[in-house]
């Protein structure tokens, strides 16, 4: 079984640029993005039950090559980082297509892609639906349990109910928090790991054309970032907060 | 300008909409939905809402697709304007016009929000709101489309209904409230019959299960009276947020909660809870 786990680098703190209203990535450390750990933890799992390949593929800035290498550690047979000035300015629909042209390219007779269900950062929770649709292959979001029968069997809940599916191979599915207590380090992994070098893609490879990519690629566009209001201190109550909580609520017949 | 509202089971977004003006058409993915469109047969996955949403289309030609954000009609959202080459605003907490533009507002982080517009047309959109209002009964055009095999729901099993959704008053927890300061909280909260529910932090460290977690990725809820304690405010928590009165305590004079709050009270948790015992008979029993 060919695993695939798009992985997502992540600023540790989030800040905005107030003028480009882009996440600020310089001088911040990066750090994997959690839930998509945790989908490498599910192909984990599924890999050692049925054997195959994990291999993740990220869109990332060439320097956090160095953090991608340690991916290896975790039993990750290949990693693929996609990197070229092209992609910068990206929005989700021009991520989505670079990751799943570079997918189809690169890993043709994959089964199963596997990711978080949004990220840190972007948190828009797009990146999956549309992947999926990009590469014509069904998909599920919000998976709470990943198993392999015959078929891909996943459960996810939805409003008051949970809901089984069953899905034809090659698919994708994007995991929840709490499906697993996130992956660790598999020695023999983490030595077999030092051999192996992190394989880089620019868009001199991967031929994407201009205008699907980057910011001429993007659909939308950030025309404004506000900072919230603060009210003067003047509004503040200051003492007594208890008493004016009280008031409040008995005037509202709660108490 | 025609606007297709896509609706499942919360359609409070359609009062949202239609403050803009415009035509406005309903398209419910249940086939019992009071909606001008229908599926004629149940929707089960992504596949088959976004057939459902192309025929519909196909015969209105929408300038702007708004989207509920049940969980069904935001994978339906992501996977039709990938296969349409179209632009998404996702999460969109409010709306405006801007000279035939359309522009959602979308929780940045840090206090900041983005302005977002999309440059392809029809404009997608999903808005986060989770009412479900009363609208008068409309007579459905029930619209076929192919089903797939490519994914089945074979199950569905009930879970016991979160009390948290329907709560008239709900307190929330965040980071400023102490580990040690929690049970208080809550029996607070039990004094004067609410809910608790928390921030993404706390569920993150496993202190509140994820059906308390109110936010963007959370639930969202929509009480008479919010009480925040030791909540920041960040948009994506806020986001889940749909009160008709918000009280919030933060000891952080520039906590941006207070920019929502009726009651702004500028005090550590731990010194409102300790009054509040002294005066309220049913919390200090």
């Amino acid at each position: 079984m060919k695993i695939v786990v798009t992985v997502k680098v992540v600023p540790e703190e989030i800040k905005i640029d107030k003028e480009t209203g882009r996440v600020v990535r310089e001088n911040v450390k990066s750090i994997f993005n959690p839930l998509d750990l945790l989908a490498a933890e599910e192909g984990r799992k599924l890999k050692e039950e049925f054997g195959g390949e994990l291999i993740a593929v990220s869109m990332a800035p060439l320097k956090e090559n160095e953090l991608l290498s340690t991916l290896f550690k975790y039993g990750f047979d290949r990693v693929i980082l996609l990197t070229d000035r092209a992609f910068a300015g990206s929005d989700t629909i021009a991520t989505a297509f670079v990751l799943s042209s570079a997918i189809k390219k690169l890993i043709p007779d994959y089964d199963l892609i596997l990711q978080g269900d949004y990220s840190l950062d972007g948190a828009t929770g797009q990146l999956g639906g549309e992947m999926a649709a990009l590469l014509d292959i069904p998909f599920v979001s919000q998976a709470s349990s990943v198993k392999m029968d015959k078929s891909l069997q996943i459960e996810r809940s939805r409003e008051e109910s949970i809901e089984g599916y069953t899905l034809k191979l090659p698919a994708l599915v994007s995991v929840r928090r709490g499906i697993n207590n996130g992956i660790t380090v598999n020695l023999f992994s983490l030595m077999d790991g030092r051999k192996k070098s992190v394989e880089i893609y620019t868009n001199k490879e991967l031929k994407l054309p201009e205008e699907r990519i980057g910011k001429s690629g993007s659909k939308t566009e950030v025309i404004n970032v506000i900072q919230v209001e603060l009210p003067s201190s003047a509004e503040l109550i200051k003492d007594n907060g208890a008493k004016h909580l009280m008031d409040f609520l008995e005037k509202a017949g709660v108490i | 300008m025609k606007f297709l509202i896509v609706v499942n089971k919360h359609n409070g977004i359609i009062e949202k909409v239609s403050q803009l003006g415009g035509e406005i058409f309903v398209v419910s993915f249940d086939k019992k939905g009071n909606a001008n469109f229908a599926p004629s047969h149940e929707i089960t996955n992504v596949i088959e809402g976004c057939s459902f949403l192309m025929k519909v289309c196909e015969e209105l030609a929408p300038d702007v697709i708004f989207f509920s954000s049940d969980l069904i009609l935001r994978e339906t959202a992501a996977y039709f304007s990938a296969q349409k080459g179209l632009g998404l605003i996702a999460h969109s907490k409010e709306l405006k016009m801007d000279s035939d533009r359309l522009i959602g507002t979308v929780p940045g982080g840090n206090n900041l929000f983005a302005e977002v517009l999309s440059i392809s047309c029809p404009v997608l959109l999903i808005l986060k709101d989770d009412k479900v209002v009363e609208m008068p009964p409309m007579k459905p055009k029930y619209v076929s489309f192919a089903t797939s095999d490519l994914i089945q729901r074979d199950s569905i099993k009930k879970t016991s209904a979160n009390p948290i959704k329907t709560a008239r008053i709900v307190v929330g927890v965040g980071r400023g409230v102490k580990h040690s300061l929690m049970p208080e909280a809550e029996k607070f909260t039990k004094s004067i019959n609410g809910e608790i529910g928390c921030t993404r932090p706390l569920a993150d460290i496993g202190m509140f299960p994820e059906e308390r977690m109110i936010g963007e990725t959370g639930i969202s809820i929509s009480p008479d009276i919010y009480i925040a304690l030791g909540i920041s405010g960040a948009l994506q928590h806020m986001a889940g947020i749909n009160a008709r009165h918000i009280i919030a305590v933060n000891s952080d004079p520039n906590a941006p909660i207070f920019s929502k709050s009726e009651i702004s009270i500028n005090q550590p948790v731990e010194v409102v809870l300790k009054d509040l015992r002294k005066c309220l008979k049913s919390f200090s029993l």
